[in-house]
């Protein structure tokens, strides 16, 4: 396999807690690794809490990890932090905000915001500006365009202004988009339009999808590969069906029997004992409510297993029926 | 920007103080070339008007006509310049301490902050004292004395704003700093810019009149300040001689007047809070005294006919549209829609709850026989709580976060009837036990609960009274999945023990199949179908119930492919009146 398209590599970061003396700093995220190949969709799931959204910045460049690595087509992204870097690497890298109501300002026209990243970029000459804008709007589905062109946001509704927001991010033509949580703000019926649309980019155009989501049914239907978030820890990583048809980490099932799909979900019982404050700092951060968990996980910090091809999982159970791998080694 | 223009010049506020001030601003510009030099001595002193000198003449024997009008021009020069500079100085300090925060906020914020604290006043009279004399001085003056407070406002604003994604999605597009601050954040900031401006601009009026008067200005400059200084020196006062002075005061109160109007008309035009709304009246409905029905056996609540219209600028606008249901004793009973489909507003007026711009114009909403729409006053606090209670979708707002749990329910309680402190707390204690919270949490404050315990909390208040019909508006939408399972398994659980009904409503489809006895769709208003659970998840009839069904992804195999429903989805875009009611205030989804 050629290098993939974008590779994280042990991303940390940390935030300091407490008042201005306070030198605590608390981790929201502990050397995640994953890797994005061109045309993939790789979800990202987890609570709230979880670090997901952290990731999400920092992937965006909007926020620097403490330590890691980033790589983009085989190159390191992270240690060259002049203007032209920046720019090049956000010529490749779009990102996708979770609110449409607040993604695009108001007091600009949908044209503008379009306009802005080709001008920017260079990507068209002025002339070709008007076009280039309208094709982007037809290309996500909004028509007649040059209707669309000259409104404003708040004369969009809210699945017209995420579709805007995907137009923005593909105005530059970039390998990646990083869509964080691009659906939880939208009606159901319109939400389908919008996973149909990001599904079609990576197929036509070969983008590469990092879905950052709360929903596993809809990461399930879009993704090729999932990646499962615990207090900024991935605790599973592999292929959709794997992932969730066959769960190995304690915290994947509980997941699971938590989606409200069926009718008796109701009835089953969660497999997990009641939370109790804050993920411990040491051994694995869900023993205080893993249900199976033994007298090592609060202790040891669990051994990333490769249990099938590329399924990994982050837990002492799964010891014996798997490959120890080195935690820097990405799924 | 055009439309707020032409409704700033609609406005009445608007109006007046801006021809006041147009009427000085051209008096100031070609005024003097129509009166005498202010400076000679052209008659007598301390004469009354008169032909010659219709504001009469000063204690000097100078035309007060004259140095009325030419004081307007320097005054009002050095106003509106001082305006301009604090108002620019304030915004790029706070916005780039705003924006750019750490170290830069830092420093920018502590030297906005010393400025703070040294009183403007004597700051002013010692710069006055050593600067080279002239109008530049006072501007000079009058900038250093004042930017800070303003710089504090815009940083504030600035840091309210960087948190939009607006701002973080031009940054990934690849915009400067200086673009996204002059482009992205200060267009936001376009009413501020212009109330601060006005407001700064009176500032600077009011601040070199007092410094002037006080023989800090420039004393052989004619202003409005050092008329009203030389009417003090040459002892108007005693000799009164009303006239010299009243004129420039009647001026300086004049502007300060138009500028307060504009002021306040900005913030009007900008604030909708503010504004007055005129709507359409709305039909009354038929007003029937509260009428008691013999209930229905098996009837909890019965809602028959229900219309609700929201008064909008265009005329009334129907947001529930005559729906009907009947809820049993003990039943859960869902309403299920998208944003706009009415859902929240059914549930507001079933504890009349609604705000004063929607009105029930048609139907009855009875509760045990009793017609709630037509309660009011103290039969409406009786039956709220004690009958129906609700839960929120936002607990964090829903909750007080000043007060301890046990007075949150210690305030409910001895609403509705006398009860000692002791009992409420035990009664608190008891509750939070039900929801599976530790009791020692009545001490705790909101702030320090977890979302999922807030909501835990909110429905723990709900049934602190004991009512037979509980509302949950959303109550889980805000929760990660795994705590939403834990909550509606705990509700279920009291619900069985405590008999009371509960009326659910949110957009999860999927999570009302499961929860309900009977489920109720709605779509822009109108019932569109009602079944019980198992029937609407086998045999749904109505397009728009297949099309809600088929849009929330499932987990286990079966429709794996995100397949498009071309059919479906365009005539849901016909449908749908969600633009229509864009307006009405409400939650999104």
């Amino acid at each position: 396999m050629s290098a993939p398209l974008l590779e994280a590599e042990g991303l940390t970061r940390s935030f300091s807690v407490g008042g201005f003396f306070s030198r605590e700093r608390r981790p929201i995220l502990k050397g995640v690794s994953f890797s994005l190949q061109p045309g993939e969709i790789v979800a990202l799931v987890g609570e709230s809490g979880s670090g997901k959204s952290t990731l999400a910045r920092l992937l965006a460049r909007l926020d620097m990890p403490d330590a890691g690595h980033l790589r983009l087509a085989g190159r390191d992204v992270l240690s060259d932090d002049s203007a032209q870097a920046s720019l090049d690497y956000r010529g490749r890298v779009q990102m996708v905000f979770q609110d449409p109501f607040a993604s695009l300002n108001p007091v600009h026209t949908v044209a503008y915001h379009l306009e802005r990243p080709l001008v920017r970029h260079g990507r068209v000459p002025k002339s070709g500006l008007r076009t280039k804008v309208l094709s982007l709007l037809e290309s996500v589905g909004l028509m007649p365009a040059d209707q669309f062109a000259k409104r404003f946001p708040h004369e969009l509704s809210g699945g017209q202004r995420q579709r805007v927001a995907v137009a923005r991010a593909l105005a530059v033509e970039p390998q990646v988009i990083i869509a964080d949580e691009p659906t939880s703000m939208l009606d159901v019926s319109t939400r389908k339009g919008v996973l149909q649309l990001l599904r079609g980019l990576t197929q036509e155009r070969g983008i590469g999808i990092l879905f950052i989501t709360h929903d596993l049914a809809s990461a399930r239907h879009l993704a090729d590969r999932i990646l499962v978030l615990y207090a900024g820890t991935v605790v599973e990583a592999g292929r959709a069906e794997q992932v969730l048809g066959q769960p190995r980490h304690p915290y994947t099932k509980l997941l699971l029997s938590a989606v409200p799909d069926g009718a008796d979900f109701l009835q089953a019982a969660l497999p997990v004992r009641p939370a109790t404050g804050l993920p411990p700092l040491v051994g694995c951060p869900f023993a205080p409510r893993c249900p199976v968990s033994e007298a090592r996980c609060s202790t040891v910090p669990p051994p990333n297993i490769l249990s099938a091809a590329n399924h990994l999982v982050r837990c002492h159970l799964e010891a014996s029926k798997g490959v120890t791998v080195d935690a820097s080694v990405s799924s | 920007m055009h439309d707020s223009l032409r409704s700033l010049l609609r406005h009445r506020k608007a109006a007046v103080g801006g021809g006041l001030l147009l009427f000085f601003l051209l008096l100031s510009l070609v005024g003097p070339w129509f009166v005498m030099d202010p400076k000679d001595l052209v008659g007598r002193p301390h004469q009354p008007p008169s032909a010659a000198h219709w504001f009469g003449t000063t204690g000097q024997g100078q035309d007060v006509l004259a140095q009325t009008v030419v004081g307007a021009r320097e005054t009002l020069a050095v106003g509106f310049a001082v305006g301009a500079l604090v108002t620019l100085v304030g915004a790029l300090v706070g916005v780039t301490a705003g924006y750019l925060g750490r170290r830069v906020d830092d420093v920018l914020s502590l030297t906005t902050n010393v400025f703070l604290v040294i009183p403007g006043m004597p700051l002013a009279i010692v710069l006055g004292a050593y600067l080279p004399s002239g109008p530049f001085r006072m501007v000079a003056v009058l900038t250093v004395a004042g930017w800070a407070w303003n710089a504090r406002v815009f940083r504030a604003e600035s840091l309210a704003l960087r948190g939009r994604d607006f701002v973080s999605a031009a940054v990934v597009t690849g915009e400067s700093h200086s673009r996204i601050v002059s482009r992205e954040l200060l267009p936001n900031m376009a009413s501020l810019l212009g109330s601060s401006f006005i407001g700064n601009t009176l500032y600077a009026v009011g601040a070199q009149v007092g410094l002037e008067f006080l023989g800090l200005g420039d004393v052989s400059a004619v202003t409005w300040g050092t008329n009203l200084y030389w009417a003090g020196n040459d002892a108007a006062l005693l000799t009164r001689s009303w006239w010299i002075f009243v004129p420039t005061g009647l001026c300086i109160a004049l502007v300060g007047f138009a500028l307060t109007l504009l002021s306040s008309a900005i913030d009007e035009l900008t604030n909708p809070a503010l504004r007055v709304h005129k709507p359409a009246p709305l039909p009354r409905g038929t007003t029937l005294p509260v009428h008691v029905d013999r209930p229905a056996p098996g009837v909890l609540l019965s809602v028959q006919d229900l219309c609700i219209d929201y008064a909008t600028e265009k005329g009334p606008s129907r947001v529930v549209d005559t729906v009907s249901f009947d809820l049993a004793p003990g039943e859960v009973f869902g309403l299920a829609g998208e944003s706009g489909s009415g859902k929240s507003t059914i549930g507001s007026a079933l504890l009349g709850l609604l705000p004063s711009s929607a009105r029930v114009t048609q139907g009855r909403i009875l509760f045990n026989g009793m017609d709630v729409t037509a309660l009011e006053g103290a039969g409406l606090r009786a039956f709220r709580w004690r009958q129906v209670s609700m839960v929120f979708q936002s607990a964090m707002s829903a909750l007080n976060p000043v007060l301890t749990l046990g007075e949150q329910f210690h305030d409910t309680l001895a609403a509705h009837g006398r009860v000692s402190r002791t009992a409420s707390y035990a009664r608190a204690r008891e509750l939070l036990g039900m929801v599976g919270l530790s009791p020692d949490l009545v001490t705790a404050y909101p702030h320090q609960l977890s979302g999922g315990m807030r909501q835990r909390v909110g429905i723990a208040l709900a049934l602190a009274l004991e009512p037979r019909l509980v509302i949950m508006d959303e109550p889980t939408t805000a929760l990660d999945v795994v705590v939403q399972k834990e909550l509606l398994q705990r509700m279920l659980e009291l619900k069985q023990r405590l008999g009371f009904a509960i009326l659910f409503i949110t957009h999860d489809l999927p999570l009302l199949l499961a929860l309900s006895d009977r489920v109720g769709i709605l779509q822009g208003g109108k019932l569109v179908e009602v079944n019980t659970s198992e029937g609407l998840r086998t045999g749904a009839r109505h397009p728009y119930t297949q099309l809600l069904l088929s849009s929330f992804p499932h987990l286990v195999a079966g429709d794996v492919s995100v397949t498009p429903h071309p059919s479906a989805a365009s005539e849901l875009s016909v449908a749908r009146p969600s633009l229509r009611i864009a307006a009405i205030p409400g939650g999104h989804r």
